[in-house]
């Protein structure tokens, strides 16, 4: 109980930190950057011709400056569900809630959506840190779930917790499924198959959470030296729940069955609109290696340079660092990572989101905060992915891509 | 034996510290000039086509006006109001450098800026760790370097120059060996020849100079000529500042040109009451419509200019006399000269000088909430000023 008290003091100063620089960052720069040319809020097309230092309604652009690429699409599937097929690569358990928190907001689109999806997206961040200060306090020690809190709150791409994006959704429902599955009572076992069932409800990734749960099956019934204790009934129970997991696509594949008659329709709009293919790990590389070649653009390649840098940074960690974490976890950000990994975009930007997709790769914090009991570590960490973080929260204000 | 250790630890600690803000400083700035569009433009500059815009990342403001005068002298007339010892060293840097206008001296000024802030990170953690203690001047050193403003110990501005001097200023009198007040007197003299808030270093030498000779105690045990000694160098220090109103005599015909300058071209600096720079600044708030870039730099100028002055007043007694009579002398002296239309333009820059405030800031930081906090804070405030300073937008 007393843990439980600090975890959720732990997750309010961090939260509390990192949204007030959150926003004062996106204040400075709505009002000292000029707006830039913005491809996609059609809200701000008003003001695309305005300097801000014109705009009589800066508090407009101040609030909508979060509402950029698929914030936008979010917002769109929640007021409208699917009326656009290429948003069906959408799954829709964020888009739900935010359709049922903007309706509780007034339901005037765009403004009700967006703010849904702004408070959705920081509540569930808030709980994120909660939990993961439990599991880190729980798995190593409270030193290490502080770090751990604060490297995930200023990684460079935590600013995705903030828009209203499905991240923190997805990571919440990732270490909701892990602490379940470490308590491992009766009951657990089917808490555990519900929040993989919503995981995989709010993205198709959501799948590797299966990985965890068999590790832990294994453990607790199998390599656990009170193995001839449990009663296959027993086994039986906790095993039943795994099927729940995929049940989340499932469940979506005859929504869109019934909905719009064809139930892959999200993996048709996958690869026509978004150009996202199933392929094999090493394919993914050499369309890296060709987009190297064939940038159209000097933007193109430092972005693609980008994405490739911060996609293999968490994999270097993880590759360094595994043996320090347990089994599941590792094998969790594996089968992760490899799923991301599988859909790669195919044109001349490969990588687009992967750093993004990679944030939800939590044992990656845990190791690098295992590692920031090193005093010199921890400042270095701390300051290069601040640093990072404040400048890709500038370019995601100014409505530029970031991942 | 206790010194040499605390050497050691300087040269290493202020390395470190050193290595990773520059890091950082980097990181950001290649971020910030790949992606962004710069103020004006549309696109961000490509790189690759033109290198030229990418390398001239920190070429902007008054770092343009240093390589200026460093190139051709005094020949633009406003420049007088920049003091001549920074952009001299920026002129042999520049010369040793191939002396191509404006690559070498922008080159040489980022190198001189940022091989005198390393060498100002040792001596500050050694005048930290002999009045205070060794992890108090850890704190500190990631405090300055991550400071808000802190991008102009990297560009090439006289920041970095100026508070070496300083530092170096503190550390001899500190030790206050017969040959050393003359040391003193002469990093006096470089740094009025510097910037004319040199001048007030005169208080932290009289105030130690006292405390060394005068105080009871100490005063038998000094023979006259001892004290004499060391009170003399203290009239070296304006020479930096009459050296320069005897150059400008000769070859500009006007001493006092320096001055009229600042008074007239774009500055508007006139000698006012210190808090008239702070009224006419919460004025200017008021009178704004709306919200307005300029409504931003008056809300930062002012915020950025109380917090140093706050924590001053604070925790002023925690720190030794001398530090705190300097930093309130160089407050003061700042804000006697606010400007007519951004009343507290460039003093958030100025105020990075007050080094006791950094030094309280790390007293403070022994609980590791508040330092957290700090350091976190400090570095977006920090990342998000490169980035305007890349994109060639006004920062203090």
């Amino acid at each position: 109980m007393q843990d439980r008290r600090i975890a959720w003091k732990e997750a309010a100063r961090v939260f509390l930190l990192s949204r007030a620089i959150l926003l004062v960052i996106t204040m400075l720069t709505v009002l000292s950057v000029e707006l830039l040319q913005n491809q996609n809020a059609g809200v701000h097309a008003l003001y695309l011709s305005m300097p801000y230092s014109h705009d009589p309604a800066g508090l407009h652009v101040f609030l909508f400056s979060w509402y950029h690429w698929d914030a936008v699409h979010f917002v769109s599937i929640s007021a409208h569900g699917y009326a656009d097929t290429a948003n069906t690569a959408f799954l829709p358990l964020w888009p739900l809630l935010q359709h049922i928190t903007g309706l509780l907001l007034g339901g005037i689109y765009p403004g009700s959506y967006y703010f849904a999806g702004l408070l959705l997206s920081n509540l569930c961040f808030y709980v994120v840190l909660a939990l993961l200060y439990q599991l880190i306090a729980a798995d190593f020690d409270a030193y290490t779930a502080r770090r751990g809190l604060f490297y995930l709150s200023f990684a460079p791409y935590a600013l995705f917790f903030f828009a209203g994006y499905t991240e923190s959704l997805f990571l919440l429902l990732c270490l909701a499924t892990f602490l379940a599955l470490r308590r491992g009572r009766a009951r657990d076992w089917w808490f555990a198959g519900m929040l993989g069932f919503l995981a995989t409800l709010t993205r198709s990734s959501g799948v590797a959470l299966a990985v965890p749960y068999l590790a832990l099956y294994a453990q607790h019934f199998w390599l656990s030296s009170e193995r001839p204790r449990y009663a296959w009934r027993e086994q039986l129970n906790a095993l039943a729940p795994i099927i729940l997991i995929p049940v989340g696509v499932v469940a979506y594949l005859v929504y869109l069955y019934f909905a719009k008659g064809n139930p892959f329709i999200f993996s048709a709009a996958e690869i026509h609109y978004w150009h996202r293919h199933l392929s094999f790990p090493w394919t993914t590389l050499s369309l890296i290696w060709r987009a190297f070649f064939s940038a159209t653009s000097s933007v193109h390649l430092w972005g693609e340079s980008v994405a490739f840098v911060f996609t293999l940074i968490p994999l270097l960690i993880l590759g360094l660092g595994w043996r320090r974490i347990p089994l599941h976890y590792a094998l969790f950000s594996l089968v992760l990572a490899a799923l991301s990994l599988s859909f790669p975009l195919e044109t001349d930007s490969p990588l687009l989101s992967q750093p993004r997709y990679l944030l939800m790769l939590f044992p990656i914090t845990v190791i690098a905060a295992l590692w920031g009991k090193n005093r010199r570590f921890h400042q270095g960490y701390l300051a290069l992915s601040s640093g990072c973080f404040v400048t890709f929260t500038v370019l995601f204000v100014c409505g530029l891509w970031v991942a | 034996m206790q010194f040499m250790k605390i050497g050691r630890a300087a040269w290493k600690e202020a390395a470190w510290v050193f290595l990773l803000s520059r890091l950082v400083i980097l990181l950001i700035s290649t971020l910030g000039i790949v992606f962004f569009p710069q103020q004006g433009q549309v696109a961000s500059a490509n790189c690759f086509a033109n290198p030229d815009a990418c390398l001239r990342a920190w070429y902007h403001l008054d770092a343009v006006a240093y390589v200026n005068i460093a190139h051709h002298g005094y020949t633009y007339v406003p420049d007088t109001a920049f003091f001549p010892f920074w952009p001299l060293l920026e002129h042999v840097g520049g010369l040793l450098l191939g002396g191509f206008f404006p690559d070498s001296y922008y080159l040489a000024g980022l190198l001189l800026s940022n091989i005198f802030f390393y060498f100002v990170l040792v001596l500050f953690y050694k005048l930290l760790a002999e009045d205070f203690e060794e992890s108090m001047a850890r704190r500190s050193l990631l405090y300055l370097a991550f400071s808000p403003y802190a991008l102009f110990f990297f560009a090439g501005y006289t920041e970095s120059l100026f508070l070496l001097l300083t530092l170096a200023l503190f550390l001899v009198l500190r030790r206050g060996q017969p040959l050393d007040w003359w040391l003193a007197g002469l990093f006096g003299l470089l740094a009025s020849a510097t910037r004319s808030t040199g001048l007030i270093l005169a208080i932290p030498f009289l105030a130690l100079y006292i405390q060394h000779f005068w105080t009871p105690g100490q005063r038998a045990s000094h023979s006259w000529w001892q004290k004499i000694n060391a009170l003399l160098p203290i009239a070296l220090i304006p020479m930096g500042i009459v050296a320069y109103m005897i150059f400008l005599y000769y070859t500009k015909g006007n001493p006092l040109l320096f001055a009229s300058q600042e008074a007239s071209f774009g500055w508007h600096r006139h000698l006012s009451l210190p808090w008239a720079g702070i009224f006419s600044d919460i004025g200017s708030l008021f009178s704004a419509h709306g919200a307005s870039t300029a409504f931003i730099q008056n809300v930062l100028d002012l915020t950025f200019t109380l917090i140093p002055l706050v924590i001053l007043a604070i925790g002023w007694r925690r720190l030794p006399l001398h530090y705190a009579l300097f930093a309130l002398g160089v407050a003061l002296f700042t804000l006697a000269f606010p400007q007519s239309i951004e009343p507290l333009a460039s003093l958030p820059r100025y105020m990075l000088i007050l080094f006791p405030v950094t030094a309280l800031l790390a007293l403070w930081g022994k609980r590791e909430r508040f330092h957290q906090w700090i350091l976190v804070f400090s570095l977006s405030l920090l990342a998000f000023n490169i980035v305007l300073f890349i994109l060639h937008y006004w920062v203090a």
